[in-house]
């Protein structure tokens, strides 16, 4: 049984505009000491589906279908007041801006310490000596001194160092980082990202890390979720995802970049078009109407996905392969 | 400290401004007044040099100015002839009993019905609250004072609870009686501004609520509870804590109307008096206590919005 | 002096030499007399159809620059040349006939448009303001442009709320180009965009230089961006520049560690090849409020020594580059 399960995952929000149906069908899974990568655009459910996990999306507009299992135990359906001793305590969240995500009128060493107190009953002094050691954790030099700044008095990796440290206060199973290093400058995500690798190596943490950034996730992800329109189009583990992609919605992204080594091209090979509004998705396959590949079938059924490989699913019946082609899971 | 002289300069200047109004614009000669009904010219003349008013605009304004700043002496009433600083210090408990209790009973309906709109916002509470604060804002606080002695007042009133007009007891000599005298002009004052906060920490704390770093809050597991009154709150009330104070201040400084309206014996009433009577030193020393007391306001707004939030320095 | 920067035979289109801004420091770390060294001495050649990448992190300056070129704020010294004529210190009303000569695309595509104005408008703007053309011509070369940056022209009439991010900067990149400019300054024109759009702007945007021969000067934090668009990079860290270079070499042999470093550091969207495990360079850059002494970079340099406190290594010519390095990297040694 896997650590953290997501089963058929849907998530929809009643706004005026209409019901947005931000995830469809999301499923994955994800072990201790392993790094799962949710990568897509803006608008494609994957910061959705990871609030979704700790019940953050939770509200009277929100519907919220499928299963959360944590070692078994379903998420989605569980008490309110039963989530949130797991929040923290066994799944720990970063967020994408740790300027806004820190409060603004705390110290930071109270900040953490409250994370602590939150599950343990512990004192005051002793939570404080918590908050010290953890801040020494990610790095942050003269701990005693930092334990007293307010956020705006660090820069941005030490913020973010200190959202991992708020995070990993009760030794969670299970990190969840929202875009941890997307508000950062390259040289600073690179440390981050080293950080979280050491952190993990030393507790055995499982790391979900949800990015818009191909290469953050294709260096530090075992296993890669692609998610288009609040659906999963591709996944696989990062060889199959990265290396021998097969939707053409993953192709697109990894052409469409610009990079820093190889022979430079003249042109870049962008994805036409852009995204669909949420509140009125294409019929079908919600990437056909940008799709090279598409044929008229596309528009009417929603692909399911496709087994190709060990792990490697994709929702493309006109690219995988045709042999062995077995539909892994119906859908609707 | 630069702050603070910039306020001493702007009280100076607020005296300066009502010196102008009243000295250059006069409604009624001072001197006659003081001289009463059957003056003759002689002793008019005699009262003009004994005041000094027949000295040019800038020497009585300086004289004004040393004798406030060197010894706080806000001069002789004209009207009665007697210090004004003692006539506003006598009046001043009641203007503090009028505004400070009519501060506490806004801020204690303000702020659970702000809390409560903003967590369960267009529920019936929002809508009523937003319609409450229309009407109490709206409605005249003279019409409304009347309508609530009608209502309620022990000699006028359809439901005699409590004591009506001109009933004030100091709070040192009959706590009830006080309590009894002043609830009225304390609801009139109040829930207009009870209907503003609510709507005003009601709309701060939907924002704040929204805001990341409260999602951070309940991603750590805290209580619900916890999560809106140590993340939300604290955040929300930072900006209604100062301009609570900046409020208060304005109340301090006089409530005119609803002191003329229930005949409380308030600095308010004082000011009213002394315009109707011409009595020019006691109009200066009401606009000077007004003008201190919002100054102050203002300045002990600052300091606590410096103190509430980390990322304001001075 | 402007050959050392780079154009040969000094038909630069655009140069700046030497520009300063300080800046009084504001907000939580105002200090008497405490001065922010936004940009302190930076000087650069932009050619005729050349596109100048100015790469560096948050706060090196690189927005400022490009504020100071196109005169939306005063240097605090420095000269800035237009096509041989020193502009720095130009009146408002003088440079005025330029605007339409030099255009600036924003950041934002949802904030830099009014929202209340018709795209049409929105365009149509730097004509009417410089009185170019009558109305029906005007129409006419709108629509025009708006084919040009692939737009319908029959969307003409719509709002700005009703195209989508990537659509929104083709819209202002059909303002920029609307009146013909000589040169373009591009301030993180693709970052607030989705990869996927974003490629199909920089598509755009290399097509127009091309067909035009605008000078660019394209400034990002993106060091993959600024490699697909530049013709020559300059690398800014904490107010100077600190290398310049081909793009070919900048990106094939780069002489600064910290071009090296930031080079490094982007992770790669690719299986082969071993992941990296330690991040190039520690730290973060220091506050522009107290500058280190000497190089700018030592702090984080891993090959800093005395000399790089106590001397402030000039900007000079190495092996075809500008590097101003005590310690360059020997070409070959970096990977």
């Amino acid at each position: 049984m896997a650590l953290l399960e997501l089963r058929d995952l849907e998530v929809a929000f009643r706004t005026r505009e209409g019901i947005v149906r931000a995830v469809n069908d999301v499923s994955l899974s994800l072990d201790r000491g392993r790094t799962l990568g949710l990568v897509g655009e803006s608008g494609s459910g994957k910061t959705v589906t990871a609030l979704t996990i700790l019940g953050l999306t939770r509200s009277e507009q929100t519907e919220i279908a499928g299963e959360v299992l944590l070692d078994g135990v379903d998420l989605v359906t569980l008490p309110e007041s039963e989530l949130r001793d797991l929040r923290g305590r066994r799944v720990g969240m970063v967020f994408q801006d740790p300027l806004s995500s820190l409060h603004p009128m705390y110290r930071i060493g109270w900040q953490i310490a409250e994370a602590v107190r939150a599950h343990e009953r512990v004192s005051k002094k002793a939570a404080r000596a918590r908050a010290v050691e953890l801040i020494r954790g990610v790095g942050i030099p003269s701990p005693e001194a930092r334990v007293d700044a307010y956020p705006h008095e660090l820069s941005g990796g030490m913020r973010q160092r200190v959202m991992i440290a708020m995070a990993l206060a009760l030794d969670p199973d299970v990190l969840i980082a929202d875009e941890p290093t997307s508000a950062l400058d390259v040289t600073v995500q690179a440390q981050i990202l080293e950080l979280l690798a050491r952190l993990q190596s030393e507790t055995g943490m499982a790391l979900l890390v949800v990015s818009h950034d191909l290469g953050v996730i294709a260096e530090h992800a075992d296993e890669v979720v692609v998610m288009y329109a609040g659906r999963v189009v591709e996944q696989g583990t990062r060889d199959e995802v990265i290396g021998a992609a097969i939707h053409p919605y993953t192709l697109g992204l990894l052409e469409s970049i610009p990079h820093v080594d190889g022979p430079r091209m003249a042109q870049l090979t962008p994805i036409p078009g852009s995204p669909p509004s949420a509140v009125d998705l294409p019929p079908g396959c919600a990437f056909h109407p940008r799709c090279t590949y598409a044929r008229p079938s596309c528009a009417e059924l929603v692909p399911a996905l496709l087994r190709v490989g060990p792990d490697h699913r994709v929702a493309c019946p006109v690219l995988a392969p045709t042999s062995p082609l077995t539909p892994d899971k119906p859908r609707r | 400290m630069r702050r603070l002289a910039w306020s001493a300069l702007l009280i100076v200047l607020v005296i300066f401004l009502t010196f102008l109004v009243f000295y250059e614009l006069p409604s009624a000669d001072p001197a006659q007044l003081r001289a009463g009904r059957l003056a003759t010219p002689a002793l008019v003349a005699e009262i003009r040099e004994k005041f000094g008013l027949d000295r040019p605009f800038y020497e009585q304004f300086w004289i004004y100015m040393k004798s406030v700043v060197t010894e706080f002496d806000l001069g002789y009433s004209y009207y009665k002839n007697v210090p004004v600083r003692e006539e506003i210090f006598a009046r001043l408990p009641a203007s503090i009993s009028v505004a400070v209790g009519a501060f506490v009973l806004w801020l204690a309906i303000a702020l659970p019905v702000g809390i409560l709109t903003a967590l369960r916002p267009r529920s019936r509470t929002d809508r009523a609250v937003t319609g409450m604060t229309l009407f109490f804002l709206s409605a005249p606080t003279y019409w409304l004072g009347l309508v609530m002695l009608f209502l309620f007042a022990r000699d006028i009133g359809r439901f005699p609870l409590v004591g009506g007009a001109g009933t004030y007891v100091p709070l040192s000599e009959n706590p009830k009686a006080w309590f009894e005298s002043l609830i009225l002009p304390w609801i009139v004052l109040a829930f207009g501004f009870a209907g503003l906060y609510a709507r005003m920490i009601g709309e701060n704390l939907r924002e704040v609520m929204a805001l990341d770093y409260v999602r951070t809050a309940r991603a750590k597991g805290l209580s619900e509870r916890r999560v809106v009154v140590r993340h939300g709150l604290r955040a929300a009330l930072t900006p209604v804590v100062t301009l609570a104070a900046l409020d208060l201040g304005f109340l301090l400084g006089g409530t005119i109307l609803v002191e003329t309206v229930f005949n409380i014996p308030g600095v308010g009433r004082y000011a009213v008096e002394a315009i109707q009577n011409a009595d020019l030193p006691a109009i200066q020393g009401t606009v000077l206590f007004g003008a201190i007391f919002i100054i102050f306001a203002v300045l002990v707004a600052d300091i606590l919005y410096a103190v509430l939030d980390p990322r304001v320095r001075y | 002096m402007s050959a050392a920067h780079g154009v040969p035979g000094g038909n630069a289109v655009l140069s700046a030499r030497d520009l300063v801004k300080h800046y009084p420091a504001r907000g939580t770390q105002r200090q008497q007399g405490s001065v922010v060294h936004a940009v302190d001495g930076v000087s650069f050649d932009i050619a005729a159809n050349e596109t100048l990448g100015l790469v560096g992190e948050t706060g090196c300056g690189k927005s400022t620059v490009a504020r100071l070129v196109t005169r939306l704020l005063e240097p605090t010294s420095g000269s800035i040349s237009y096509g041989g004529q020193d502009i720095t210190h130009w009146s408002r009303r003088r440079m005025r006939p330029l605007r339409r000569e030099i255009q600036i695309v924003f950041q934002d595509p949802y904030s830099s448009l009014n929202p209340r104005r018709r795209i049409s408008s929105i365009v149509g703007d730097p004509l009417r303001i410089h009185r170019l053309r009558t109305r029906s011509e005007r129409r006419v070369r709108v629509e025009e442009v708006l084919r040009l940056v692939g737009l319908d022209p029959a969307h003409a009439d719509r709002y700005p709320h009703q195209f989508s991010g990537g659509q929104r900067q083709r819209i202002g990149v059909a303002r920029a180009i609307v009146t013909n400019p000589r040169l373009i300054v591009a301030d993180e024109p693709v970052s607030a965009l989705d990869v996927s759009i974003q490629a199909q702007v920089l598509n755009l945007i290399a097509e127009l230089r091309r067909e035009f021969g605008l000078a660019l000067l394209f400034i990002s934090h993106d060091v993959s961006v600024v490699r697909h668009v530049s013709d020559r990079i300059a690398v800014m860290y904490l107010g100077k520049i600190v290398e310049v270079a081909t793009t070919d070499d900048l990106f094939s042999r780069p002489a600064h560690p910290y071009t090296a470093a930031l080079l490094s550091a982007v992770p790669l969207a690719r299986t082969t090849g071993t992941p990296r495990t330690h991040a190039p360079v520690i730290g973060e850059p220091p506050s522009p409020l107290s500058p280190p002494s000497g190089c700018r970079f030592r702090t984080r340099c891993p090959y800093a020594q005395q000399i790089c406190a106590d001397v402030e290594p000039p900007l000079e010519r190495r092996a075809g580059s500008l590097v101003a390095c005590h310690f360059p990297l020997d070409p070959g040694s970096s990977s």
